[in-house]
C-alpha cells in the first residue's frame, strides 16, 4: 500500500504542479474556465426543473435513464481516457516499473489517482449544481436517493473505464475485442440495472464496483503486455497509407512545407489509429439515433410539441461531438503532441503559419467524415434534400470554426508532455469545449430560426455561417502561425 | 580571407530567475570546428539552441552567416544544420519518410538521390524502410545526424553528436566534423569529451556557469590554464570557479 500511495502521491503533485502553473501563467482563461461552467452547470439545471415541471419534455422515462446512464457513461470515459494516458500509453513508467515494486501496486497507485481525479471532478459538478439552484431559487431535485445513485455510478464508471483501459491495451486485435467485450458488460449491465427500483439498484451496482475491482486485481497479470503493447512500435505497417495520403494531399494548391506537414500527420495518425475510438463514438451516437426513430417512430408521429425536436437536438449533438473531438481537441492536441520531437519542424525553415496550415489541413482531411455523419438522420426525418444540405453547411461551419479556435488554443497553451499526446489540462480543455459551444450556437441558431420562417433566408444565413467559420479558421491558423514563430524549445 | 559563419555577441539567456548563458561573445569563421566544453548545465545547449532558432536570446544577438536569429529566423534555418542532444524523432515513420519529409521541409533538390547517398554513408541501408519506432538508440542517432546534413549546409551545429553511436560510427563522425571544415564549412559541437575535442577542434571555448572562461586553439587554452593537456584545463577552469 505504501508504494501505491508513493504512486498516486507522485501523480497528485505532479499534477497539481502543471495546474498551479498553467493558472498563474493564464489567471483569465482559469477564471472564464469557471464563468463557463457555471453558466453550463445553470443551463442543465434549469433544463432539469423545466422538465420536472412540464411531463411534456419527457418521453416515456426516456431522459431520465439516459441522464443516469450519461453520468455512468461520462465517468467511464473519463475513467477509461485518464487510464490509457496515465498508465497503459505513458512511457515515462519504464523507470517505476523497473524499480522493486509490483505492477499490481503501480495499478493500484494509478487507479487512486483516476478515481480521486473524477470524484474530484464529480464533486465539483454535484456542489455548483447544489449552489446554482440555491442561488437561483430553482427547485431542489437533487435529494439525497439521487445524490447516492449519481455517486455510485461515478465510482462505478470511474472503475469499470480504469479496468477496459487495461483490458482493452492489449494486442491481438482478437484477444483486446475479446476483453473489450467482458468489459463491456458493465455498460449493458448498468442500462438494465437502472430499470430497478432504488435499493436493488444500489445493491446492484456495489456488487458490479466489487466485481470490476477483482477483476482489476486478475488483470494485473496482463498490465506489463498492454503496457508494452501500447508504448512499443509495431514493426509492421502498411504503405499504402502512406500512398494513398500523398496521392491526396498532391492536389491541394498548399506550399511544400504544409504539405509535408500535413502529409506526416495524417500518416501518423493513420498507424496510429488515435482516431479510431472517436470515429466509431460518433457513428455509434448517429446509428442509435437512427435506432430510436425507427423505435419512436418519425417527428410527425411524436404528439408532444417540444419532443419533435428531440431528433434534431441529439443529431446536433452527434455532430457537436464529432466537431469537437475531430476539430477543437485534435487541433489543440496538433502542437502538443509533436512532444519531444518539436525540434524537428520547429528547426527547419518553415514559417509558423505554414506548419499551421499544413496542422489545419490534416486535421480538416481527417474530420471531412463528420458530413458524412450530418446527412441521415434529417434525411430520415425530413426527407427533403434541402434539411440535408442546410445540416451539412451547418456541420461545415462548425467544422471550420471549431478547428480554427482549436489550433489557436493549442499553439497558444501547447503540452508537450509526452504521456498525455498533446491533451491540453483539464481547464483548457473544458473551457474550450464550451467556448466551441457558445461560437457554434451563436452561428446556427440564427440560421435555424430564420429558416422556420423562410427556407431561402436559412439557407442564405447558413451559407454566411459557413463563410464566418473559414474566416475563424483563416484567422486561428494565422494567430497559432504567430505563436508558433515565438515559441521556445527549451525541454 | 575566411568568412564570419557564426557570431555570439553578448549573449544573454535567462530562464526565470535562472541565468543560463551570461554575457557570451566569439566568432567561428569558414573551415573552423569550435567545440563548447562544460559541465553539465554550464549553458552549452542553451547557445547551440539560440543559434539553431530555438530560444531567443533574452538580451545579447547571435548571427548566422551575418543574420540575426532575432530577424530573419527562416533564413537562419535554412543555413543551419542541427542535431540535438537526444534527438526524438517521428516513431511511426520510416527511416526514409523521416528523410523525404525533411527534405520536403527544406525543399531539397533530387531528394531520392540525396537520400539515397546519405543512406550508404551512415549504413543504414538494412533498416531505412523499417519504423523508426524499432530503431536502437545509434540507429536514430545516425538519422538524426542524416537529417541535420541532407540539405549540404555550410553551418552544422551539432549537440554532444557521439552519444550512442558505437565505435565505428564515433570514429566516422569524427572523421566527417574534421572534413567538413576542412571543406569550408563550420562545425559548433558541444561535447563532455575532452578526447574528441583533441582530435577535431580548432578551437575550443570551456564554457562554465554561462560564461566563456577561455576560447582559443588547443594550445592557447591550456597556456591560459597553466595545463598540460586540456582534461587538466578543463579541470582547473570548473575547479577553481567553484
Amino acid at each position: 500500500m505504501p508504494k501505491a500511495y508513493s504512486v498516486y502521491q507522485a501523480d497528485i503533485q505532479s499534477g497539481f504542479a502543471i495546474f498551479a502553473e498553467r493558472t498563474r501563467k493564464h489567471p483569465l482563461m482559469f477564471i472564464w474556465f469557471f464563468i463557463l461552467f457555471l453558466t453550463a452547470v445553470w443551463l442543465i439545471a434549469a433544463i432539469i426543473t423545466s422538465s420536472l415541471s412540464d411531463p411534456a419534455l419527457v418521453i416515456g422515462g426516456f431522459n431520465v435513464k439516459w441522464a443516469y446512464f450519461s453520468v455512468f457513461f461520462i465517468f467511464f470515459t473519463l475513467g477509461a481516457l485518464g487510464t490509457h494516458f496515465r498508465l497503459m500509453r505513458n512511457p515515462d513508467l519504464t523507470l517505476v516499473l523497473s524499480s522493486p515494486i509490483s505492477h499490481r501496486q503501480v495499478m493500484l497507485g494509478k487507479l487512486m489517482t483516476t478515481f480521486w481525479l473524477n470524484m474530484g471532478i464529480y464533486a465539483l459538478g454535484i456542489s455548483s449544481m447544489l449552489l446554482v439552484t440555491w442561488l437561483s431559487g430553482m427547485r431542489q431535485f437533487i435529494w439525497l436517493g439521487l445524490y447516492v445513485e449519481l455517486t455510485l455510478l461515478a465510482m462505478l464508471g470511474t472503475i469499470a473505464g480504469y479496468l477496459i483501459s487495461v483490458l482493452g491495451s492489449v494486442r491481438p486485435l482478437a484477444r483486446k475485442g475479446a476483453f473489450l467485450l467482458m468489459g463491456s458488460m458493465y455498460l449493458t449491465s448498468v442500462w438494465y440495472a437502472l430499470d430497478l427500483p432504488y435499493y436493488p439498484l444500489c445493491a446492484m451496482l456495489l456488487i458490479m464496483m466489487g466485481l470490476a475491482s477483482a477483476e482489476i486485481y486478475f488483470s494485473a497479470a496482463f498490465f506489463l503486455e498492454g503496457w508494452n503493447a501500447q508504448t512499443t512500435v509495431r514493426a509492421e505497417y502498411s504503405r499504402t497509407e502512406a500512398q494513398f495520403f500523398l496521392g491526396v494531399l498532391k492536389r491541394v494548391p498548399v506550399s511544400d512545407g504544409a504539405r509535408a506537414v500535413a502529409g506526416k500527420e495524417l500518416l501518423f495518425n493513420a498507424r496510429t489509429r488515435e482516431n479510431l475510438g472517436s470515429v466509431l463514438t460518433i457513428f455509434g451516437i448517429i446509428a442509435a439515433e437512427v435506432g430510436a426513430i425507427q423505435t419512436l417512430g418519425p417527428r410527425h408521429d411524436l404528439k408532444m410539441q417540444y419532443a419533435r425536436l428531440v431528433y434534431p437536438i441529439v443529431n446536433a449533438m452527434a455532430v457537436y461531438v464529432g466537431a469537437i473531438l475531430f476539430c477543437a481537441v485534435e487541433g489543440m492536441t496538433l502542437l502538443g503532441k509533436e512532444a519531444k520531437s518539436f525540434w524537428v519542424v520547429k528547426s527547419m525553415p518553415v514559417r509558423g503559419s505554414e506548419v499551421m496550415k499544413g496542422k489545419a489541413l490534416s486535421a480538416f482531411l481527417s474530420a471531412i467524415f463528420l458530413l458524412a455523419v450530418a446527412v441521415p438522420v434529417p434525411w430520415l426525418i425530413y426527407h427533403n434534400p434541402l434539411y440535408v444540405l442546410f445540416s451539412v453547411a451547418g456541420t461545415l461551419s462548425l467544422i471550420f470554426t471549431y478547428l480554427g479556435i482549436g489550433l489557436w488554443v493549442g499553439a497558444t497553451v501547447p503540452n508537450f508532455t509526452t504521456s498525455f499526446r498533446g491533451t491540453p489540462d483539464i481547464i483548457t480543455l473544458y473551457s474550450t469545449m464550451m467556448l466551441c459551444l457558445v461560437a457554434g450556437a451563436v452561428l446556427l441558431f440564427p440560421p435555424l430560426f430564420l429558416a422556420i420562417t423562410s427556407k431561402t433566408v436559412g439557407m442564405a444565413a447558413v451559407a454566411i455561417s459557413v463563410l464566418i467559420g473559414a474566416l475563424i479558421l483563416l484567422i486561428g491558423v494565422r494567430m497559432a502561425g504567430r505563436v508558433y514563430d515565438r515559441l521556445e524549445i527549451s525541454m | 580571407m575566411p568568412g564570419v559563419l557564426l557570431e555570439s555577441k553578448g549573449l544573454v539567456k535567462d530562464f526565470g530567475k535562472f541565468r543560463a548563458v551570461n554575457g557570451v561573445s566569439f566568432a567561428v569563421e569558414e573551415g573552423e570546428v569550435i567545440g563548447l566544453l562544460g559541465t553539465n548545465g554550464a549553458g552549452k545547449t542553451t547557445i547551440i539552441k539560440i543559434f539553431a532558432t530555438l530560444l531567443q536570446p533574452t538580451s545579447g544577438d547571435a548571427l548566422v552567416d551575418g543574420i540575426s536569429v532575432l530577424g530573419e529566423s527562416v533564413e537562419v534555418r535554412k543555413r543551419i544544420g542541427y542535431l540535438p542532444e537526444t534527438p526524438s524523432l517521428y516513431e511511426h515513420l520510416t527511416g526514409r519518410e523521416f528523410l523525404r519529409f525533411i527534405g520536403s521541409l527544406r525543399e531539397t533538390g533530387d531528394l531520392d538521390r540525396r537520400v539515397d547517398e546519405l543512406v550508404a554513408l551512415f549504413g543504414l541501408e538494412d533498416f531505412i524502410d523499417t519504423l523508426v519506432g524499432t530503431y536502437s538508440k545509434g540507429l536514430k542517432q545516425r538519422l538524426a545526424f542524416a537529417q541535420a546534413i541532407l540539405h549540404r549546409p555550410k553551418i552544422l551545429l551539432l549537440d554532444e553528436p557521439l552519444l550512442g553511436l558505437d565505435p565505428r560510427y564515433s570514429k566516422f563522425a569524427k572523421g566527417f566534423m574534421r572534413e567538413f571544415g576542412a571543406g569550408g564549412g563550420c562545425v559548433l559541437v558541444t561535447t563532455h569529451l575532452t578526447e574528441m575535442a583533441e582530435n577535431i577542434c580548432t578551437r575550443v571555448a570551456i564554457i562554465h556557469r554561462g560564461v566563456i572562461k577561455c576560447i582559443g586553439t588547443l594550445d592557447e587554452v591550456k597556456k591560459q590554464t597553466n595545463a598540460s593537456t586540456l582534461e587538466e584545463a578543463f579541470i582547473t577552469v570548473v575547479e577553481e570557479r567553484k
